[in-house]
């Protein structure tokens, strides 16, 4: 088994709405898959059919080398899933809403006292009500209520939201050790920095269509990087002018704006022949072709 | 056991177990009381009297419309009226809707249901175990009805005899009656992805089944529409009379529940979630 997800040109669509369109994800086994879309753009609807909840209207989907829907219960118990926007149990405490998802499966909680103590989760809280807790305390439960049988594919909605920046560093931690122990996480979000810090491969999808797929450091090292210098004292435009896969986007008497494709090694040669005061990428490679992709839908790949 | 397993979920029987216990024992003792209180005033000779004259009071359309008839309280009847006096119709009809609205409707608005999905819960469980904690709630509460005529017949000085087997005919009509009441539920509520909604047309169909029922009872022109009402085949005084068709009436509530089962089973298998 190569890739933990696979699908074939699925397509759904409601009304006269196609949510997604012709989509063929493949995500490899180990990897870290980053979705990236805006909202609306059909991730969610992706992870619904992934988890057979809605039929996709044509096209083919396997997970963890099975078919679906025919086999889902037999590999549903090596899933753990954080869906996005659910509401618990209000009537249950923590411990309860725990033991009551862990309680369909076969196996045991095994991570769930490691998670509890490195999400902050505390015994006097899980003696709550799940109504008395807030949006980042639930989020805490569902993301442990997904991890504590150590599944072997994580899918996760838009995981993140909710949760302060130091509970966040914890998540990530988490997810790079299911990654290290070649387990597949199958990550949604809208949050492109976030996507770019913790996934290794990513797909982009927008109005339903599946933009781009595949690792991200073969895609960045193909886009060109915009980079601001500035120097102490004037520079010679000429000089950059030369570089390879250097292209000059604006410039005044000591900044120098540019976009840089490859490597920076020749405008990095170039500049130790100035004093330049500052270095500066405005936004990442990655984030740059996302707003061109979203804008215009015309980002170049190849 | 097994075979079970595959289409109910015992876990989730006992979660919905642990939130209804306390209303499923409430409307058992309402049932028991109530039934209780029914052979209490058909042995009490000053309240009987009392009941007598208020029953004669009653316009001639309502006494058609309850279908107790008689001018003197007569034991069984009177009894069997205790099945189906409005109060009970109304507490009885409830709770199916409640159930199904929550344990199907409204895992999808919340949308737990991905969490149920993604932990081998087949999808004709959700539909099952609350049909199973319906089912045994029913069973449970006309128990209780039945115990309170019981208790009563045994305690209490009574005039006139009320056989258990005609008791037990009702208990278990009821039983059937309220079974497809709770199959239609079931399939009204797989219908929908709002618990408002499943719960509007779940409680505006069983009222307009009753309504429909009276209006044929005191309409004698229509009355030819009687075995088309669904709640003509729950009406325990005439069973007491020995009135009661049970030739069509049972085969007839056991299709309609197997029917609205099957059909709400396999809508929920195939619908989006």
């Amino acid at each position: 088994m190569h890739n933990a997800i696979q699908t074939r040109a699925l397509t759904k669509s409601f009304n006269n709405f196609t949510a997604v369109d012709q989509v063929d994800l493949e995500v490899p086994v180990g990897s870290i898959y980053g979705y990236l879309g805006a909202n609306g753009a059909g991730k969610t609807t992706t992870i619904r059919m992934l988890l057979d909840l809605i039929r996709p209207d044509s096209g083919s989907l396997e997970i963890l080398g099975h078919k679906m829907p025919e086999s889902f219960s037999r590999f549903a118990n090596k899933i753990g899933v954080v869906p996005g926007e659910i509401r618990l149990y209000e009537e249950l405490t923590g411990r309860e809403t725990l033991d009551y998802f862990q309680g369909f499966l076969q196996s045991k909680p095994i991570l769930r006292e490691n998670l509890l103590r490195d999400l902050k989760l505390k015994t006097s809280d899980l003696d709550k009500k799940v109504r008395y807790y807030s949006q980042g305390m639930k989020q805490k439960l569902l993301l442990i209520q997904a991890m504590q049988h150590n599944p072997d594919l994580l899918i996760l909605d838009e995981p993140s939201e909710r949760l302060d920046p130091l509970i966040q560093q914890v998540l990530y931690k988490y997810i790079n050790e299911f990654s290290n122990q070649g387990k597949t996480v199958f990550f949604s979000s809208h949050n492109l920095p976030e996507v770019e810090k913790i996934c290794d491969h990513i797909g982009i999808i927008k109005d339903g269509k599946l933009l781009v797929q595949e690792r991200i450091e073969d895609l960045k090292s193909r886009l060109p990087r915009q980079v601001i210098v500035k120097f102490n004292g004037h520079f010679k435009i000429a000089d950059f002018k030369k570089i390879p896969g250097l292209s000059l986007i604006a410039h005044s008497k000591n900044t120098l704006e540019m976009s840089v494709e490859g490597e920076l090694g020749p405008l990095l040669h170039v500049l130790k022949d100035y004093d330049v005061s500052d270095l500066d990428f405005p936004e990442s490679s990655l984030e740059h072709f996302f707003m061109t992709y979203y804008r215009d839908n015309n980002g170049r790949t190849e | 056991m097994a075979a079970l397993n595959n289409y109910i979920s015992l876990h989730h029987l006992k979660r919905i177990f642990k939130n209804q216990h306390k209303i499923i024992l409430l409307v058992m003792l309402f049932g028991f009381l109530v039934e209780f209180l029914f052979t209490f005033i058909l042995s009490a000779s000053a309240i009987r009297k009392f009941a007598e004259s208020y029953f004669k009071l009653l316009p001639p359309m309502v006494k058609q419309m309850t279908g107790f008839l008689g001018e003197n309280l007569v034991g069984s009847q009177f009894i069997a009226f205790g099945y189906t006096h409005p109060a009970v119709l109304f507490i009885l009809s409830f709770i199916p809707v409640a159930i199904a609205s929550r344990y199907i409707t409204a895992e999808l608005e919340n949308r737990s249901i991905e969490l149920l999905s993604s932990r081998l819960l087949p999808r004709h469980a959700v539909v099952l175990t609350p049909f199973l904690f319906i089912l045994l709630s029913f069973l449970t509460v006309f128990g209780a009805m039945l115990s309170g005529s019981l208790l009563g017949r045994l305690i209490l000085d009574m005039n006139e005899d009320i056989q258990p087997f005609i008791l037990l005919k009702i208990a278990l009509t009821g039983l059937l009656f309220f079974t497809a009441i709770s199959t239609i539920t079931l399939y009204i509520s797989t219908l929908f992805s709002e618990r408002g909604k499943a719960l509007a047309w779940s409680s505006g169909i069983i009222l307009f089944a009753f309504v429909f029922d009276a209006i044929i009872r005191l309409w004698d022109q229509i009355a030819f529409l009687k075995p088309y009402s669904l709640f003509n085949w729950y009406q325990p005084v005439n069973i007491a009379t020995g009135q009661y068709n049970f030739e069509i009436g049972i085969p007839l509530l056991a299709l309609l529940s197997s029917g609205f089962l099957s059909a709400a089973v396999r809508h929920f298998n195939h619908r989006d979630l």
